[in-house]
């Protein structure tokens, strides 16, 4: 598919204590960025014939091969993917920001009935923001949205990584995810 | 607060969202109880969750990738990339995105595509000349590429604008109809054998390459640059597979080639769009499976999923064809383009089953037409012997109209639209589509007479050729001079040019120049704002000498189209070079020059002199040819059009591509007859040059020869809105509505005309014919009045017509007598034509040796094809000899519509149904088609023939057709026999009322018939 290095074998030398792989790693989320870029433009024209979740899926699962990861180090990868992503995404949309603003911070709008607006920069950097805060309150919580949100992981893998059973997995991300919306909406 | 009261809080909510609210306010008042902290936090996180929506549902790579989405639209909108500003974005494919733009120079609306990746230099000039290749396409159904090229470090191609949406939308939105199905694949079919002739592929049909526009015109976009996309197989709209980790292209619409890789030909198209038909029939794709590599699977090896009853068996035939896995063994786009149009045909006309017989009848009315015109030609009846309106005074009206329309065929300066100029700061004019250009004069300043009056005609070609310039023709030049009391053969000099253009809404007037220096010559052109008379544009080319002053004019001309604002690409599409268009020889183009101001004089006979010397000169000279065939016509004299329209069509990859629509048209009309083909050439015509009043004009005569009314009156009701200061369409339009019956709706249509200050005894006759239909017997008699002044062999026959309506046989014959005694000598074919409508009518009325002897005499007098018809058929009436003239008929019209599909089944029925009643009906299955195309004809033996077979219900129906719908033929005896037939009907049913019901309406249509046919027909 690429020339571009698997983020299995990225992950693996930055285990092994290369910490340069993870610059080989953002091309890699960038590519697969402006692909879905890409599909998002389509889909706006209304001529997409394809479905979004499904193809972040597939980019996600092209970005961590879960089936090339021994079992052993599963977890471990999951939860480095997941904070990866992270930095990786959270560091473009605050590019963005700077570039667009001259770096200086505004202020959040969240309306009444506003839904995560995906086209404010400000909001994935906001919202890391409050998930900082979260984790003072429930490192656990703000690892699930991490793990969800960032790393793309489903509720059984989520449930894997932190060894907690998925019931909680849901309760922990209902919860967390009212309490960002109201953070976010109260700054 | 800490990590244990966070905790606290979130068990709360947690057990309090899971209940509904009044339990929940019970819940929380239980654990709140004392901490309203508690309250306040938990409460405001249920409300938070409440109105979260998918607030971070999506994750965050979705997210990310609508920002860089949303940025990258922003970025470019309002950028200028060359001279198109972006607009919005339109959509995005396997090849880049396309957008909206404004083409700063022109001020209208395209669609840019700009290359997604960067590429390297070859892979860019591959690009390109298959770009260019495909601009050279010139089809309605094909997007028009007006420009490519490099910009800003994009790579783009600037098409056509089409306000529409895609194939891919309008399958998923809702179901199509069988008929529109057919008729988009007729669209797609259309493109793809108009690309193929010129070698290119598609490779890559697919329905998201395909869009409808608003008012159903399909455009097939993206010829030949599949191979130029991302990555070959992963186009725009990939469909997505479940197996995980993989995104494979659309692979449903390839064909077997395709999907081994290898090399494709035209018949990969063919293939593809056998998958899209099947898809829109459908809404299912008819090689499925779960991979894309089971998809390809069964495209390889396995047979489409069967279409289902539903669709008609010759759709289900033809889709099959297309869907062969052996290449060779499909049927190429032309072939399956006739197909679609049969079956297109079919469907049309509700009653008809596809089946095996009928696909057959089919086939061979796939060789037969009917007859066309040419610009404001009002077509005549052709084989109907009964119309009330066919009278001398249409016949002539009808030439003249022929001598103003073709035969300034070459000019082409016939009614379209126009050009605005935008005047912006000294900047160039530009013209809009909504605007008229007039041609002034070409100023002689050589002192040569050589150079007078020669230029002019050749310049207006040039222009005339593209779509977007529309001139004001000659005829309404005239028309404006006369109003201004000036001669029609007055000087237009820009002083002149510029009343006129004011007059008429005109912007701009363009006026060339020639002059000499030494052997050296200068050709000028220069454009004017008509309101200020301001220059606008001017372009100056050397001649190093007389020979190459044609190439100099053909220069400055295009040079001038691109200053009035039309794109290079166009410029390029539609650049017959003037000197093969028109003439090389400055002598030749002198003569037709002489000849076009003959025949818009009405002096005939000079302009067919003029026009044989031009072609003398020059024997590739298309345009003569071409106006020696209107002038031809103009005179009656059939056969010598049919050669001259047969050398100008051999010639037409000579002419311009309006003209080429135009030659083609009078040659299927005059030359073969061949109606269908001359209905599809004008529908593409139409498409190509909308704003062309002409084009529906002659649509609209070639639909009512097949008696598809409801079409002709739209083209005529078009052609009017195209250009409401030209007669013939709203005596067309009149004369289609009086024939579906509307005697109201046509006589305020005369009315309008009338008020508009046309003069034309058409006008008289049309309100005669409809004033008789409704019974107002004073009126009608007051419109003879009138047209006896002018006209007296038409006046006769329409009192003609009136007697034997009434079956006064013997008065009809006295008023035909003396209305042929005033024709016979000065106009033969008039003459005859009168003479066998006397004789179909008479054999109507079973008089048959009087009938027989008109028919003889008419042959007499002129041999062609309504004639010939007539006169067969009043043979066949009367049991005489057929079969030489019916082998005539044959040998000289063997392709023509009129009479292979709608007169001769009727002539073979007359001529059975005494030996073999089975087998004359079977032969008027065909009419059924083209019902109220043969002035009752069919119905009235078909009826007639049920009747003798004891089918009472049946033959009712037929009489009542007659009964119902006298506009069909207005004047025909056969309205009031058929009254007579349907009291005989209703006594063989016993139904004692309607019996005396219609005998006493047939005795009241026929209160002064002559006794004794009255009594010879009871």
């Amino acid at each position: 598919m690429t020339q571009l290095p698997n983020i299995t074998e990225i992950l693996q030398n930055w285990r092994e204590g290369d910490r340069n792989s993870l610059d080989a790693l953002i091309p890699l989320v960038y590519q697969e960025l402006r692909k879905l870029a890409h599909r998002a433009l389509i889909k706006n024209t209304g001529d997409g014939n394809f479905q979004t979740t499904a193809l972040v899926n597939e980019a996600y699962l092209r970005l961590v091969d879960v089936k090339n990861v021994d079992w052993q180090n599963r977890v471990h990868f999951f939860a480095v993917s997941a904070n990866l992503m992270r930095n990786i995404l959270v560091d473009f949309a605050r590019q963005r920001l700077s570039q667009k603003r001259g770096g200086e911070k505004t202020h959040v709008e969240l309306d009444e009935a506003l839904n995560f607006a995906p086209n404010k920069s400000d909001n994935l950097v906001a919202l890391d923001d409050c998930l900082k805060e979260l984790a003072k309150l429930s490192e656990r919580q703000s690892r699930v949205v991490e793990l969800k949100f960032f790393g793309g992981l489903t509720e059984e893998e989520i449930s894997e990584v932190l060894k907690i059973s998925p019931a909680t997995v849901r309760r922990d991300w209902q919860v967390a995810r009212a309490w960002l919306y109201r953070e976010l909406a109260r700054n | 607060m800490n990590s244990e009261r966070h905790q606290k809080i979130c068990d709360v909510f947690a057990k309090a969202s899971e209940l509904d609210p009044d339990a929940q306010k019970k819940f929380l008042a239980v654990e709140c109880a004392g901490d309203e902290d508690l309250l306040n936090e938990v409460e405001s996180l249920l409300a938070s969750d409440e109105k979260s929506g998918d607030f971070i549902e999506s994750p965050a790579l979705k997210i990310a990738a609508d920002i860089l989405a949303d940025e990258q639209t922003n970025d470019k909108i309002g950028r200028d990339i060359g001279h198109y500003k972006i607009v919005s974005l339109l959509g995005a494919g396997g090849m880049g995105e396309v957008w909206l733009a404004e083409d700063a120079r022109l001020k209208r609306n395209i669609a840019l595509k700009l290359l997604s990746a960067v590429h390297n230099e070859d892979f860019l000039k591959r690009f390109e000349q298959e770009a260019h290749a495909v601009s050279a396409l010139n089809h309605p159904n094909i997007i028009t590429i007006f420009d490519i090229g490099q910009s800003s470090g994009w790579q783009f191609i600037a098409t056509e604008y089409i306000n529409g949406k895609t194939l891919r939308r309008i399958i998923r939105e809702n179901s199509l109809k069988t008929t529109d199905a057919v008729e988009i694949a007729i669209q797609i079919c259309a493109a793809l054998a108009a690309a193929h002739s010129a070698g290119i592929v598609h490779r890559d049909i697919k329905p998201e390459n395909i869009m409808v526009r608003g008012d159903g015109i399909v455009k097939v976009l993206d010829f030949g640059l599949a191979r130029f996309s991302v990555n070959n197989t992963s186009n725009a709209d990939a469909k997505f597979i479940t197996k995980p980790g993989m995104i494979m292209g659309t692979v449903s619409y390839m064909s077997p080639e395709q999907a081994r890789a290898l090399p494709v030909a035209e018949s990969t198209d063919v293939f593809s769009l056998g998958i899209v038909l099947y898809e829109m029939l459908t809404g299912k794709l008819p090689f499925e499976g779960a991979s894309d590599i089971e998809v390809l699977a069964a495209i390889l090896d396995r047979n489409p999923r069967e279409l289902g009853k539903n669709t008609p068996y010759s759709l289900r035939q033809i889709v099959d064809k297309a869907l062969n896995k052996n290449h060779l063994e499909r049927p190429t786009a032309e072939e399956m383009l006739r197909e679609l149009r049969v079956i297109n045909r079919n469907l049309e006309f509700p009653g008809e089953t596809i089946s095996h017989q009928t696909a057959d009848n089919l086939h061979n009315l796939e060789t037969l037409q009917m007859p066309a015109t040419t610009e404001n030609v009002p077509r005549q009846p052709t084989a109907g012997t009964n119309a009330a309106t066919s009278s001398t005074s249409l016949k002539k009206s009808s030439r003249t109209g022929i001598a103003s329309v073709f035969g300034v065929l070459l000019t082409a300066i016939l009614g379209f639209a126009s050009y605005q100029f935008w005047i912006k700061n000294h900047a160039p004019a530009v013209l809009t589509d909504a605007d008229k250009l007039l041609v002034a004069q070409f100023e002689n300043k050589t002192g040569d007479e050589e150079f007078d009056n020669i230029l002019r005609q050749p310049l207006a070609v040039g222009l005339a050729q593209s779509p977007f310039i529309s001139l004001v023709s000659d005829g309404q030049i005239r028309q404006t001079l006369k109003q201004m009391e000036k001669p029609p053969d007055t000087i237009l000099t820009a002083d002149i040019a510029k009343e006129i253009a004011q007059r008429r809404g005109v912007k701009a007037f363009l006026k060339g120049t020639i002059e000499n220096y030494g052997v050296k010559y200068s050709i000028a052109l220069e454009a004017f704002n008509a309101e200020t008379g301001e220059s606008v544009a001017r372009e100056k080319i050397e001649s190093a000498n007389k020979e190459t002053i044609l190439d100099s004019l053909n220069e400055a001309t295009n040079v001038m189209r691109e200053k009035l604002g039309e794109s290079l690409v166009s410029i390029e599409q539609f650049d017959a070079p003037l000197k093969t268009a028109t003439t090389n020889s400055l002598e030749a183009l002198k003569n037709y020059s002489l000849a076009t101001k003959s025949l818009s004089d009405g002096k005939i006979e000079d302009g067919i002199t003029f026009l044989k010397q031009a072609a003398d000169i020059d024997p590739n000279f298309a345009a003569a040819y071409a106006s020696l065939a209107a002038a031809y016509s103009n005179k009656g004299q059939m056969s010598y059009a049919a050669d001259y329209a047969a050398k100008a069509f051999a010639l037409r990859d000579r002419m311009t591509e309006r003209e080429k629509f135009k030659i083609t048209s009078f040659y299927y009309v005059f030359v073969t007859g061949e109606m269908e083909k001359d209905i599809a050439n004008l529908e593409a015509a139409k498409q190509a040059f909308p704003r062309d009043n002409t084009i529906p004009l002659n649509l609209g005569a070639d639909y009512i020869e097949l008696g598809k009314f409801a079409k002709a009156e739209e083209n005529a009701r078009q052609s009017i809105n195209l250009d409401p200061t030209i007669f013939f369409p709203y005596s067309n339009l009149a004369r289609y509505l009086n024939r579906q019956s509307r005697f109201e709706e046509s006589k305020a249509v005369y009315n309008d005309a009338l008020n508009r200050k046309f003069e034309n005894d058409q006008i008289n006759s049309g309100l005669f014919s409809d004033a008789f239909a409704l019974g107002d017997e004073a009126e009608a008699q007051r419109q003879i009045t009138i047209l006896a002044e002018k006209d007296s062999a038409s006046a006769l026959h329409l009192q003609g017509n009136m007697a034997i309506f009434g079956g006064r046989a013997r008065d009809y014959e006295k008023l035909m007598t003396q209305a042929i005694n005033k024709t016979e000598k000065e106009m033969p074919d008039v003459a005859a034509d009168y003479a066998v409508q006397t004789a179909t009518n008479l054999a109507a009325l079973n008089k048959c040796k009087e009938a027989q002897d008109w028919a003889n005499r008419a042959l007499k007098l002129d041999r062609g094809q309504q004639i010939l018809t007539d006169a067969t058929l009043t043979f066949a009436v009367c049991g005489g000899q057929t079969e030489p003239l019916i082998a005539e008929l044959k040998q000289r019209f063997p392709k023509n519509t009129v009479v292979n599909s709608i007169w001769l089944p009727i002539i073979r029925a007359a001529t059975e149904m005494q030996s073999s009643p089975d087998r004359a009906l079977e032969s008027l299955e065909i009419n059924r088609q083209f019902e109220g195309a043969a002035y009752f004809w069919d119905n009235y033996l078909r009826g007639k023939i049920h009747l003798k077979l004891n089918q009472p219900d049946l033959a009712e129906a037929e009489f009542q057709k007659i009964t119902q719908n006298r506009g069909w033929a207005v004047s025909s005896p056969l309205f009031a026999l058929a009254h007579r037939e349907l009291a005989a009907v209703y006594k063989l049913k016993n139904d004692a009322d309607n019996e005396e019901k219609y005998s006493a309406k047939f005795a009241q249509l026929w209160k002064n018939a002559d006794a004794e046919i009255f009594s010879a027909n009871d």
